[in-house]
């Protein structure tokens, strides 16, 4: 076993000086999308479990964190399209349980604490639209094809993501 | 335009969506009615308090053991399952499937719209389509980047297996598990199959995780998630170990891999009982 560990020791330990790199970052986008800290620690597992499988697919093109982010969206997404998310979208009722879990174990105060209360008052689905369109900077089409559904609803969403996002931050 | 602009067509205007055209009799009504002209500033103040969210925050918990053990599970069962030496093609996904994950990407025009709040969205894909295997074209620093990772993931790898051999090792030179699958039920030369070397662990298996669950409340909240954590990964390669055993029965190989693994489940539940006693 000593060998064992000696030996990646030597190498640098890459996994880890990626993963300490860059899990700030991707913890606190899945922060915005999850109800649940927990659901955020999942996803980043995801996350670097997908990015550390296909590092071969790794072409340098664009930065490590660039890659790295676009794989914390599809992981998003695909938990967005799962059947029990699809049914969110014509949910209008919050659950404030888990609002109510998220935000209290939210570390920062202030104003971001009080926009993640607004966020996570949100319906799911709203949410994720308002993320992706006015956070992450994707387009209704493209949305659209991340989470299964029209451009149209996409739209309607972040409008009302928007309305309720006011109401929130304004109560 | 008289009355005034409509919620939507405002949401339209402040995200650049509309056509020039469309956008000059807004333009010309913003300019004299200040209630439209405060609505729209009120879109844009809650763009704006987004960014007010942290770009980073640290988890609470340390992730990378899970990560690294997950990563090294899929590697191994993959391994096992193909045969291939070579750890860094296993488990390998795309993880980038999508062509909508690149925001932009659907379209060739250059997007009118105003910039989202964060600057997000300028990524450009990476490993879009056609180019994948092209190595020659990988820049050096990407190529040296994967290396030294894949080189890191070997190691873990490593560590993995040697935990798993040494658990499975204690069980061959010291017998003392009545688990390990009965010589006498499997026939001379061949391996032991998958429904033999689950029953062979079943019993045990079954009667710790029976006391576990009996004496879970006097367990931390954090140490019933690490072992349940735990036992999922450990499941899991039980499971891709079955799958590959079923495919190649004879593999004499495969069926100690999955008796490792086992052995690994059973060894954890060990430990969790007699920390909850």
């Amino acid at each position: 076993m000593r060998g064992v560990a000696a030996a990646a020791q030597a190498d640098g330990r890459s996994f880890e000086s990626i993963y300490r790199d860059h899990v700030g970052r991707i913890f606190a986008r899945f922060l915005r999308f999850a109800d649940t800290r927990r659901e955020a620690e999942d996803l980043t597992q995801e996350t670097f479990v997908r990015a550390f499988k296909s590092l071969d697919s790794f072409r340098g093109e664009s930065a490590l964190s660039t890659w790295l982010e676009r794989i914390a969206i599809n992981v998003a997404a695909e938990t967005m399209r799962s059947a029990a998310m699809r049914r969110l979208w014509i949910e209008s009722v919050e659950d404030p349980a888990a609002s109510a879990s998220a935000v209290a174990t939210s570390p920062e105060g202030g104003a971001a604490q009080d926009v993640r209360r607004a966020l996570a008052s949100l319906p799911k689905g709203a949410r994720a639209v308002l993320l992706l369109h006015d956070v992450e900077g994707y387009r209704h089409d493209e949305i659209a094809e991340l989470l299964a559904v029209t451009a149209g609803t996409s739209k309607s969403q972040l409008h009302r993501a928007r309305k309720l996002f006011k109401e929130a931050l304004e109560r | 335009m008289s009355t005034h602009v409509r919620e939507d067509d405002l949401h339209d205007y402040a995200d650049g969506e509309l056509t020039s055209a469309a956008r000059e009799p807004i333009d010309r009504h913003l300019a004299a009615c200040p209630i439209c002209h405060e609505a729209l500033e009120s879109i844009r103040r809650l763009r704006a308090r987004l960014a007010e969210l942290p770009s980073s925050v640290e988890p609470e918990r340390d992730l990378l053991a899970v990560i690294l053990a997950r990563v090294g599970a899929d590697a191994s069962s993959a391994a096992a399952a193909t045969g291939a030496a070579g750890v860094a093609s296993a488990g390998r996904t795309d993880p980038v499937r999508d062509s909508a994950l690149e925001p932009g990407a659907a379209h060739e025009s250059p997007r009118s719209r105003e910039e989202s709040v964060t600057g997000g969205g300028k990524a450009k894909r990476e490993n879009a389509g056609t180019g994948r295997g092209e190595r020659s074209s990988v820049p050096t620093e990407a190529r040296r980047l994967r290396t030294r990772a894949l080189r890191s993931l070997r190691a873990s790898y490593a560590i993995a297996a040697a935990i798993l051999f040494f658990c499975a090792g204690a069980a061959i030179f010291f017998p003392r598990s009545p688990a390990t699958p009965d010589a006498a039920s499997v026939a001379p030369g061949a391996a032991p199959r998958t429904p033999e070397i689950a029953g062979a662990y079943a019993g045990e298996i079954g009667a710790l995780v029976q006391a576990l669950d009996t004496r879970r409340t006097t367990l931390r909240p954090e140490t019933v998630r690490i072992i349940e954590d735990n036992l999922k990964i450990i499941d899991d390669a039980i499971a891709r170990s079955q799958v590959a055993l079923e495919e190649d029965p004879s593999s004499a190989d495969l069926a100690q891999l999955l008796s490792f693994a086992y052995e690994t489940k059973l060894e954890l539940l060990r430990r969790a009982t007699e920390i909850s006693n």
